[in-house]
C-alpha cells in the first residue's frame, strides 16, 4: 500500500543498484552508469584499471554465483530473493583489494558494495574501521556516504558521518557529510515516531538491533536543530553535489536539497498555511489550490502505478 | 484508495469538501484516459512530464506515494500522512466538517 520512494534517497537507490547483487540482468541504463563509474579517469593511482577491473570481476563472480544459486533453489530467475546467498565470500575478497590499495579511488565501488550488501558480516565492521583510519582524509570518501547512511545506519556509521562533517580536510566532504547527517537524523526521527505507534512497534524493532535502537532514541531526544543546520548548508555548500546522477535525473546540488528540506520544515507542517499551487489539470485547464478556500481540501499526491 | 475516495465524494457531495489530486504520472494523455475509465471524478493538478520528479511534488517535498494532506477552510494544513490509511483521514475530515457545523458519519 505504502510506497517508500524517498525522493532524497533516489541517489541511494541508484547507487545501491550499482553495487547490488540482484540476480536479474541489470537495466541497460544502470549498466552504463556502472561502467562510467568504473572507467572514471584518475591520476592518483599507478594501477587504476587493475583495481577497477579486479573489483568488477569479484562482484560479477558473486552475481553469477548468486544467480545460479537462486535458479537452483527456485527453478527459475527470481528477482527479489538473492539476499539468501551469502555475501561474506565476496566481501572478504573486496576487503582484501581495499586494504591493499588504500590510496586508489577505484576501491570506492568495493567499499560501497560491502556497505550495501554485507551489513551483517564482519567485513562491514572492518570497512568502517578502514574508513575511519585510512580513508578519512580522502576526498573520495564523499562517494560512500550516501550508501553508508542508506536504510537504518548503525551507530558506527553515524559517528563516522558526524566526525567527517566537522573534521574532513575537504569542503565538499564536509558538506556531503553534513547533508548525510541531516538525512540520518530524519531517518531516526521517523523511526522513533513509528516505534511509538503500538501498531508498528514490533515491526520497527525487527529492523534494527537493540543497541542501534537505544542510539536512535537518545539521538532523537537530543533534538537535532534541523533549521540552522540546513540554513548553514544553504549558505555554505555552493555548487557541491550530493552524489552522482542516476536514473536519468539531473544531479541535485546540496544547496537545492537543503532549500527544499528547509521549505518543507517551515511551510509544510500541520498548523502552517498551505503553500498555493497553480497548475494545469489533466485536461490542460489552469487552476489554483487557493480557488478552493472556504472548503476542506483533501490533497492527494497520487499516481496510477 | 480510489474506492475510499469515491465513497467520500459520494457521502460528502453536499458538504464543503473537495478532493484535489496532484497526479505524478508522466504521460498526461494516458492518465486522463485512466481517470475516465476508473471514474476518478475529482480534479487533479498534473505534475508534468518528469512524473514523480515534477515541480509540484518537488516543492512539497514528497517522499512517498500516496501522500495526503488535509487543509481546512482557512487554508491551514491540519493533517499530513504518507500512505493510504483511511482511519485518520475519516476521523479528521469528520472533525473539520464539525468545526463548520456539519455533522457527518463516515463509518462504513
Amino acid at each position: 500500500m505504502m510506497i517508500f520512494a524517498r525522493k532524497k534517497l533516489t541517489y541511494l537507490v541508484g547507487i545501491a543498484l550499482l553495487v547490488s547483487c540482484a540476480p536479474a540482468p541489470p537495466e541497460p541504463k544502470v549498466q552504463t552508469d556502472a561502467s562510467e563509474a568504473t572507467n572514471k579517469p584518475n591520476s592518483h593511482s599507478s594501477r587504476p584499471a587493475n583495481v577497477a577491473s579486479r573489483v568488477a570481476s569479484v562482484i560479477q563472480e558473486h552475481e553469477l554465483a548468486a544467480r545460479a544459486y537462486e535458479q537452483a533453489r527456485h527453478g527459475g530467475p527470481k528477482e527479489q530473493e538473492s539476499a539468501a546467498f551469502p555475501s561474506a565470500p565476496c566481501a572478504i575478497k573486496l576487503l582484501a583489494i581495499i586494504e591493499e590499495n588504500p590510496e586508489d579511488p577505484e576501491i570506492v565501488r568495493a567499499i560501497n558494495w560491502i556497505l550495501a550488501n554485507a551489513r551483517n558480516d564482519e567485513q562491514h565492521r572492518r570497512v568502517i574501521e578502514f574508513l575511519n583510519n585510512d580513508f578519512f582524509e580522502s576526498e573520495h570518501i564523499a562517494e560512500v556516504l550516501p550508501v553508508l547512511i542508506h536504510g537504518y545506519p548503525d551507530q558506527s556509521s553515524l559517528n563516522l558521518v558526524q566526525r567527517l562533517s566537522q573534521h574532513s580536510p575537504h569542503e565538499r566532504v564536509k558538506a556531503v557529510a553534513t547533508m548525510a547527517s541531516v538525512m540520518a537524523q530524519q531517518t531516526m526521527v521517523r523511526f522513533v515516531r513509528f516505534l511509538n505507534k503500538p501498531k508498528w512497534t514490533e515491526r520497527m524493532k525487527s529492523f534494527i538491533d537493540s543497541t542501534t535502537l537505544r542510539h536512535y532514541q537518545t539521538a532523537v531526544d537530543r533534538k537535532f536543530d534541523f533549521e540552522s543546520t540546513l540554513q548553514q548548508l544553504i549558505n555554505q555548500s555552493g555548487e557541491f553535489t550530493f552524489g552522482p546522477s542516476v536514473e536519468g535525473q539531473p544531479s541535485e546540488t546540496i544547496h537545492e536539497m537543503a532549500s527544499d528540506m528547509l521549505f518543507s520544515i517551515q511551510h509544510l507542517k500541520v498548523g502552517k498555511p498551505a503553500p498555493n499551487i497553480t497548475g494545469t489539470d489533466l485536461d490542460g485547464i489552469t487552476f489554483s489550490l487557493d480557488d478552493y478556500r472556504g472548503k476542506i481540501v483533501m490533497l492527494d499526491f497520487w499516481g496510477d502505478w | 484508495m480510489y474506492s475510499h475516495e469515491q465513497l467520500l465524494v459520494q457521502k460528502l457531495t453536499d458538504k464543503p469538501f473537495v478532493i484535489l489530486g496532484v497526479n505524478s504520472d508522466s504521460n498526461r494523455e494516458e492518465i486522463r484516459n485512466i481517470a475516465k475509465q476508473k471514474n476518478l471524478t475529482w480534479r487533479s493538478f498534473w505534475n508534468g512530464p518528469e512524473g514523480k520528479f515534477g515541480p509540484i511534488s518537488k516543492r512539497w517535498n514528497i517522499e512517498g506515494w500516496p501522500t495526503l494532506y488535509l487543509i481546512d477552510s482557512n487554508g491551514i494544513i491540519r493533517h499530513k500522512q504518507m500512505g493510504g490509511d483511511t482511519e485518520p483521514l475519516d476521523r479528521i475530515i469528520t472533525s473539520l466538517l464539525a468545526e463548520l457545523g456539519h455533522v457527518v458519519d463516515l463509518s462504513y
